[in-house]
């Protein structure tokens, strides 16, 4: 180690000099104090032995210096003295120094000491260099999960979060506390969400969140049902997620027109559905395992239906909600929840009051990072039809002039949905795009029409109340089951026009029919709403049964710019 | 004092003979200031040249000299000149024993 000798007596600065090579250490001398302050700056050596009493500058000095300018470096600084004081030693540990060396000197001391300091600077060198490491490695973490936090956002983008029937408190960060909150909305109108809540923290926790998030938006942007959702997310988390890692979560599907909610929990804290009018709450419990622990042939996708009338919301938590801490380590709870809950109801509050509750719970604590709550509101939903205007496009592209025939026999009614596939294929087909909700709508409804009312003989008169349509729905899962003959066919063919195209949509199933008479009959009364045949005709420029009404051909044109020229 | 000397032969080597010179010369110009430094009353000037040869003294293993410049640079320090000239009288003699005996090592 390199050493300063800081001493203007040239005999005590011999011997000392001598003593410290004679310890295997390199010296560098200055005979008073702005030679000190030279030579240190120059030389950086790893110890200073300092003299107090020296000319131009004395050590108090030059301790000073050394400390301020170059604190960074950790110099151990010893001040040579004969001095005893009290008062003048206090003075020398002030000014920066670490030690003490008396005269006369004394070979066995000066070797502990200066042994002593190279340790201790090791010592603090390794610890610098560790902190610095550190410091780097945090910045780097800090930096990626900027990046990666960016990466979610474009992902698990906010979607219908922000519509004003939704209600959700969800922390900046909280994607990697392993939270993830969705809303799509339906292409058919009504909205989709999911509240996931992946095991563990940080990236690991996170990272399931993308093919979640990306499996969720475009499966509902397609026309899937939930239940294929989930199985898609349980297919796709299994495959992707190590062994004990999973993802506890709800889906709903919510129809403000048939004012239905459809819902499953798998593994999260219980829902409730509040039911304003009533007052009352009702528990959704979680009755499915979470999503990636089976594979989808044991896993269990049954999804229930309720009625959700106008006035009802419904409550979506992870457990974060009621595990926050006060700053006495107590937990919200579920009391606490139900309470603020019920307290919000006749008012239709009841998200500001659970805010509001864990707000001043969690008072003067730092917790409630992974917090995340969700209240989607009944709401009037006044579904547009109209087509959006674009700019002149192209009129002949994509597959505008094929055809599709579409066979499906009872084992593909009761497993497959064919209207991803059919409208993702129109989708490709000049500016239908603009015409998505119609031709969904369309489409949906003849499907529909054919399996549920030619071929499993429901009523729609069912659906009319909120008890009927949950037996509806009953009925309908019952017959598909046990489902052994019958068929739909589906005919699609294209025409390319001058100014846009026409479609021919042709169904026809094995049933017997129905009285399509009565439903050409009020198809010219304005008074018409709702789903079915009636919106078929508004929104369809023909419509021509066949058959006793199995059979049903529909026209639909469509131009370039969104309207006619 | 011997003992040191011996110790120091050992340390410097060669540099024995530059340590010899350096402690006469350098404390032999302390010494010559200092009788002007007490007459005219500079006790804190005193101190602080004597607390030099203190330390240079101690470390050549020279104790009694250094003792006796330890009871002047305290006196000094204290404002204190009035014995200054005895002990300087006395420091003087055994200064020159000192380099005596290292002058003959």
């Amino acid at each position: 180690m390199k050493i300063l000798i800081a001493e203007d007596n040239a005999t005590d600065r011999l011997i000392l000099k001598k003593l410290v090579e004679q310890q295997g250490h390199e010296v560098v001398e200055a005979k008073n104090g702005k030679e000190a302050i030279e030579k240190y700056s120059s030389e950086l050596p790893g110890i200073v032995l300092l003299d107090v009493i020296m000319p131009e500058a004395d050590g108090f000095e030059v301790a000073k210096f050394i400390k301020l300018n170059y604190d960074a470096l950790y110099t151990p600084i010893i001040f040579i003295t004969s001095l005893t004081e009290t008062e003048f030693l206090v003075k020398c540990i002030e000014s920066g120094g670490d030690d003490f060396f008396t005269k006369p000197f004394n070979r066995i001391v000066l070797q502990a000491k200066i042994d002593a300091f190279i340790r201790a600077k090791n010592l603090y060198q390794t610890v610098v260099k560790q902190k610095q490491e550190i410091e780097l490695y945090s910045e780097h973490l800090v930096q990626e999960q900027r990046v990666a936090k960016q990466i979610f956002d474009n992902v698990a983008h906010k979607g219908a979060l922000e519509e004003a029937y939704i209600s959700y408190s969800v922390s900046a960060l909280s994607i990697f506390n392993g939270d993830i909150l969705l809303a799509a909305k339906r292409p058919l109108g009504g909205v989709n969400v999911l509240l996931g809540d992946f095991t563990g923290h940080g990236l690991p926790a996170s990272i399931g969140a993308l093919p979640v998030s990306d499996i969720f938006y475009s499966m509902t942007t397609k026309g899937f049902e939930l239940f294929e959702i989930i199985s898609k997310l349980n297919e796709r988390l299994h495959s992707i997620l190590p062994t004990g890692f999973f993802c506890c979560a709800i889906l709903a599907e919510i129809d403000f027109e048939q004012n239905s909610l459809t819902f499953w929990n798998g593994g999260l804290p219980d829902a409730y559905l509040i039911k304003r009018k009533s007052g009352e709450l009702l528990e959704l419990p979680s009755s499915h395992l979470p999503l990636g622990i089976v594979e989808n042939d044991k896993y269990d996708i049954n999804i229930d239906m309720m009625a959700f009338e106008d006035g009802d919301s419904i409550f979506i938590y992870s457990d974060g909600v009621i595990e926050a801490e006060d700053d006495r380590g107590e937990m919200f709870g579920r009391d606490n929840l139900v309470l603020a809950l019920l307290n919000g109801v006749s008012e239709g509050k009841s998200f500001d009051s659970v805010s509001q509750a864990i707000k001043s719970h969690s008072k003067g604590s730092s917790q409630g990072d992974d917090i995340t709550f969700l209240e989607v509101r009944n709401h009037f939903e006044d579904q547009t039809y109209s087509p959006d205007e674009v700019e002149q496009v192209q009129v002949k592209s994509g597959p505008s002039d094929s055809s599709i025939n579409l066979f499906l026999g009872p084992q593909s009614l009761k497993s497959y949905n064919p209207m991803p596939m059919l409208f993702d294929m129109l989708m490709e087909i000049g500016n239908l795009r603009s015409y998505r909700t119609p031709l969904f709508t369309i489409l949906t409804e003849l499907y529909s029409n054919s399996l549920e009312h030619g071929i499993l003989k429901l009523s729609s008169s069912l659906k009319r109340s909120a008890d009927g349509f949950a037996e509806y729905y009953r009925l309908r899962e019952a017959r598909l089951d046990a489902l052994k003959d019958g068929y739909v066919k589906i005919a699609i063919s294209h025409a390319d026009l001058a100014d846009g195209g026409m479609l021919t949509i042709h169904f026809e199933d094995s049933g017997e029919g129905f009285d399509y008479k009565s439903v050409e009959n009020i198809k010219d009364d304005s008074k018409l709403s709702g789903r079915g045949y009636p919106l078929i005709y508004k929104l369809a420029d023909s419509v021509v049964f066949d058959n006793n009404g199995s059979t049903v051909t529909i026209k639909f044109r469509w131009y370039s710019t969104g309207k006619p020229q | 004092m011997k003992e040191m000397i011996q110790q120091l032969k050992d340390l410097l080597g060669d540099d024995f003979s530059t340590l010899v010179k350096a402690y006469d010369e350098d404390n032999r110009a302390i010494l010559d200031s200092l009788g002007g430094l007490i007459k005219s009353g500079q006790s804190e000037e005193v101190a602080r040249q004597i607390h030099s040869l203190k330390g240079a003294s101690a470390n050549i293993g020279a104790e009694n000299l250094s003792q006796t410049c330890q009871t002047l640079e305290h006196n000094a320090r204290a404002g204190d000149l009035s014995d200054a000239p005895e002990l300087l009288a006395t420091i003087q003699s055994q200064f020159e024993e000192a380099v005596t005996l290292l002058k003959e090592a």
